[in-house]
């Protein structure tokens, strides 16, 4: 069965932050695409550190495996991960082809371990 | 299908792009409107129809009773439109019918219960009546204005009731918002917008704009026209809410996620702890911020709560919401419903047991929809994600604890603290668990109440600020302080001074309100005067020497009935914890008046137990500055010594031990109200003491004279008490038995404290605090001793003044400098020290010299330096007055 995601798009330094990010932990695992909730309402798409299990799609990019549950997969569509470092404001935003809430492209996050 | 478009500046329009979308009914996934989608530019037009309205003060300057008027007309309008409203909220939202139905009620009762508390309660202007700072006498009030351009930004669960916890503080209080409502559910909102048209709320005071918040996020938080961004939603975006407001510093509050505690303890009603964890997690499909979605259980009864709590769930029927005969809808979309599944997954993986639900629902009849069934997952440790991360869906963790101590700790082991409750049928043991809890709101057994007139918002991750109430109403105002000085006059203002070379305060207040009865016999007024002040119950204040001598006995003779007991434990030099034993007596007793009868110390230990015994606490509590706000306990003066002037000044001073100082109350309610000057009540004072005392009024008369407050009327009084105690001293030192000259004594005393009590002393008192502090040196012995030298070291910024002293001494020549007349009037003083036996040296008053140093840093920081006619602010200058007086 086919089990690689198809389209995970790193844009502006995602690849070498969440490498960064990796290396400095000294974690050698993959990073999961995640839905998740920060808090009463609107979901949104973030980064964990996490395995791959028996039904997850993944992809390899940058140095770097990504993984996401099929059901995500199919709810957000091809992802693409930016790295955003202002002033005050860094951290990855994550967009996809399909939003899962109307705030996606707003907040940057961390990589959860 | 309807239709829908943005409501701005008073009208209903199409989006500047022309963009619409559809908002889909979640309990058929089928569009029910077109609604117009805001873009940039409507978010600007927005937001600049709402910064004109507001700069016009066509909303912003009515009265809140105006506003009020215009409020109910929107709240009537409201109902007109309550059954399209209730409708409409159900299919946008999926709210069950039967909860949909009571949103346009509640919202019409929080607007007009909101608005009649702005117009009649609301402290819109307050007076302060004490300000807090000695040295700027004046007005002070405040007065609460509106913020200004408001935004609310609102989520998808309940659009309605956000609209109008959103819209109307903002306007009850004078403020214009744009209002922004979920992409997912906007029309309530907008039916909203049609009511307060409808109600004739001016253009531009309401705009309500749909559109995508990550696009329409960036222009609303940042525009330098938005004044506040009240917004409800997840962590993430509040956080980021934040971060944008911060760069023009927009107020901002937030009401963000929760992953409440909802506590079972082990003597709750088990029924109705199961029917409160279920209305706590299951009410509108778990979709509520504050639901309690982690469920603490006694291990005591854990199995039996599990058992009835997964029954009771599975009895919930899960159905279209306009069905009446639903308990729960559908999740509000298909994002909603991937993101619960995703959960539910994690929840399995994690390790937890899932009880009961953990799948969709399919509902006969419907084809598609977002229905989930309630689900339980047992056996939750705290640290799962399922535990720490809100799902906002019908999931709950039940958790189980033994002690009532380790489910607090449970339920405070979370970044958020929104909600909570605990169910109990013990009251007390509930509201200590309630205390415990690091949250917003808790709930004894009962959830998910809420009422206009009580905040809601969040500790910790869960928000800033508080909505609903009068706390809710507060954030959306603004305080202004206003000052008016007292008076407009550049040589009055004390703080202007400061860069000034003229330290002289010209203008000043004469408040001395104490009735004062002197002469030969007049002790039986005091009767007359515990009548006066309205009391039945005078305690006498003494110490062991009066009363030996007699005189306390005198004073309760005089008050015969009305004295209730004699408290004769106050020492010389009194400190803090003898104010607390003779309020402890006084409190015991049930005085309601206190007469002092003594010198000094006993009447300034008066003064606070009279403050202390009025405001509770302890002395401590009342060391302040002008702050008093009422009258004391009444306080009838009878001194025993001539000189502290304590009988009518506004100062108490006391010892305290752990500030190693001297430290006072000053107020003039702290004046006594009646001072009896009783020549036969210093007939006995020993000869020393006469001497002491009577220099601590000299002291006090002279250092009002050269004080920078110095003033014609309090010059006048101290004049005559130099020239009074000048000439009677010597005579009640000749003869002990001379009462006139007794007498004399005492009205140049209490005229020596009306001076100072205004016109404030300086250095030689600083100095003489200290060493009595320090040293036990009484006081009078101590001013008698520095006086002099003090009056040298001032002589160059004090001559002309210390020359009048000079004259009212007999010691000014004809042909006299200023100067000169000011020396040998300090040369006077020493004479009559002399003359009359009083100490010369502070060697003599057991001052050791190696002490002189530390005497000297700590009177550098006493507060009558300030007044000082020559600046004292290096500690050198001070301690070679300290040796020149050694």
């Amino acid at each position: 069965m086919e089990r690689t995601i198809p389209r995970v798009k790193l844009e502006s330094g995602a690849g070498r932050a969440a490498s960064q990010f990796l290396n400095e932990k000294g974690i050698s695992r993959s990073l999961r695409i995640d839905l998740r909730f920060t808090g009463c309402c609107d979901a949104s798409l973030g980064l964990r550190v996490d395995d791959i299990s028996e039904d997850d799609l993944y992809l390899e990019a940058d140095g770097l495996t990504f993984i996401i549950d099929p059901e995500v997969y199919r709810l957000a569509g091809a992802v693409a991960i930016a790295y955003v470092e202002e002033k005050d404001r860094k951290g990855f935003l994550l967009t996809s082809e399909r939003p899962v809430s109307e705030w996606e492209g707003f907040g940057v996050s961390d990589i959860q371990v | 299908m309807e239709q829908y478009k943005l409501f701005i500046n008073g009208e209903f329009v199409d989006s500047a792009s022309g963009k619409t979308f559809e908002s889909l009914d979640p309990g058929t996934e089928l569009p029910i409107a077109q609604v117009a989608q805001a873009g940039k530019a409507d978010a600007e037009a927005a937001i600049a129809a709402a910064r004109e309205a507001f700069n016009s003060g066509v909303w912003s300057g009515l009265t809140p009773a105006a506003r009020m008027a215009k409020v109910q007309d929107f709240a009537d309008q409201v109902s007109q439109q309550a059954l399209r409203l209730a409708a409409t909220e159900c299919m946008d939202s999926g709210q069950i019918l039967k909860l949909a139905g009571f949103a346009p009620l509640l919202g019409m009762g929080l607007l007009r219960n909101l608005a009649l508390t702005a117009a009649t309660k609301f402290p819109w202007h307050e007076e302060i009546p004490v300000s807090g700072n000695a040295f700027a006498p004046g007005r002070e009030y405040i007065r609460r204005e509106p913020i200004g351009v408001c935004v609310g930004i609102i989520p998808w669960n309940f659009p309605m009731t956000m609209a109008f916890w959103k819209l109307g503080p903002a306007l009850i209080m004078g403020n214009c918002i744009v209002l922004k409502p979920a992409t997912v559910t906007p029309l309530s909102a907008l039916i909203l917008a049609e009511a307060a048209k409808a109600a004739g709320i001016p253009d531009g005071v309401v705009n309500v704009i749909a559109g995508p918040g990550g696009e329409l996020g960036q222009v609303l938080c940042t525009h330098p026209d938005v004044d506040k961004v009240a917004f409800t939603g997840s962590t993430e975006v509040g956080r980021e809410i934040m971060r944008m407001a911060s760069a023009t510093v927009k107020k901002v509050t937030l009401e963000l996620g929760g992953k409440s505690a909802n506590i079972i303890l082990d003597d709750a009603d088990m029924d109705l702890a199961v029917e409160g964890a279920c209305f706590g997690t299951f009410f509108h499909q778990g979709q509520i911020c504050e639901s309690g979605t982690r469920v603490l259980v006694s291990s005591k009864i854990y199995d039996q709560f599990l058992d009835k709590m997964k029954k009771r769930a599975e009895a919930l029927r899960v159905g279209y919401q306009m069905d009446p005969t639903s308990h729960m809808g559908p999740l509000v979309s298909k994002e909603q419903l991937a993101t619960v599944e995703r959960y539910v997954k994690i929840g399995k993986e994690e390790g937890a047991e899932l009880i009961t639900g953990g799948k969709r629902v399919e509902v006969p009849g419907i084809k598609g929809g977002y229905y989930y069934a309630p689900t339980i997952f047992a056996n939750v440790n705290n640290k799962m994600r399922i535990a720490q991360e809100e799902i906002f869906g019908p999931v709950v963790c039940v958790i189980k604890y033994d002690s009532d101590e380790e489910a607090v700790a449970i339920a405070n082991d979370s970044i958020y603290g929104l909600g909570g409750g605990v169910f109990s049928s013990n009251t007390a043991r509930a509201e200590r668990v309630a205390a415990g809890v690091r949250t917003g709101s808790m709930w004894i057994n009962n959830y998910h109440i809420f009422a206009d007139f009580c905040p809601f918002g969040g500790y910790k991750q869960s928000g800033v600020g508080r909505e609903l109430g009068v706390a809710g109403l507060h954030e959306y105002t603004l305080i202004k302080r206003v000052h008016v000085s007292a008076m407009a006059d550049a040589r009055s203002n004390m703080t202007f001074q400061l860069l000034s070379d003229y330290k002289k305060v010209d203008g000043f207040g004469y408040n001395c309100p104490t009735n004062v009865i002197a002469g030969h016999g007049c002790l039986p007024a005091i009767s007359r005067a515990v009548t006066d002040l309205g009391c039945k119950r005078a305690l006498i204040l003494t110490d062991p020497g009066v009363r030996q001598a007699g005189l306390a006995q005198l004073a309760k003779d005089a008050l015969a009935g009305f004295c209730v007991g004699i408290y004769d434990k106050i020492p010389a030099d009194p400190d803090l914890e003898s104010v607390d034993a003779a309020t402890a007596v006084a409190r015991e007793l049930k005085a309601d008046c206190i007469v002092s009868v003594g010198g000094g110390s006993v009447i300034d230990t008066a003064k606070a137990v009279c403050v202390t015994l009025k405001s509770g606490g302890k002395a401590n509590d009342h060391l302040n500055f002008l702050v008093l706000t009422e009258p004391q306990t009444p306080h009838i003066a009878i001194p025993t010594t001539s000189g502290t002037g304590s009988e009518v000044t506004n100062v108490s001073v006391l010892t305290s031990k752990n500030a190693g100082r001297k430290l006072f109350i000053v107020d003039a309610k702290i004046m006594p109200n009646v001072a009896i000057l009783d020549p036969r009540f210093t007939m006995t004072l020993p000869q020393s003491l006469t001497v002491t005392t009577a220099m601590d009024a000299m002291t006090h008369a002279i250092e009002a004279m050269t004080s920078t407050m110095s003033n014609p009327i309090c010059d006048g009084m101290a004049l005559q008490a130099i020239r009074m105690i000048n000439k009677n001293l010597p005579l009640v030192v000749a003869d002990g038995k001379n009462e006139k000259a007794r007498l004399n004594m005492q009205i140049a005393a209490t005229m020596a404290g009306w001076a100072f009590t205004v016109a404030q002393v300086g250095l030689a008192h600083g100095m003489a605090h200290t060493v009595g502090a320090l040293h036990h040196v009484p006081h009078g012995a101590a001013c008698g001793i520095v006086l002099p030298k003090v009056m040298r070291y001032n002589v160059d910024h004090a001559a002309e003044k210390l020359a009048l002293v000079a004259h009212a001494l007999d010691v000014a020549g004809a042909n006299m400098t200023e100067r000169d007349a000011a020396m040998a009037a300090a040369d006077a003083i020493e004479a009559l020290m002399k003359k009359t036996g009083h100490p010369m040296r502070l060697r003599d008053v057991g001052v050791p010299e190696e002490n002189l140093a530390i005497c000297a840093f700590h009177a550098i920081t006493d507060t009558a330096l300030i007044f000082n006619a020559r600046g004292v602010s290096d500690p050198n200058d001070v301690l070679e007055v300290y040796k020149q007086a050694y």
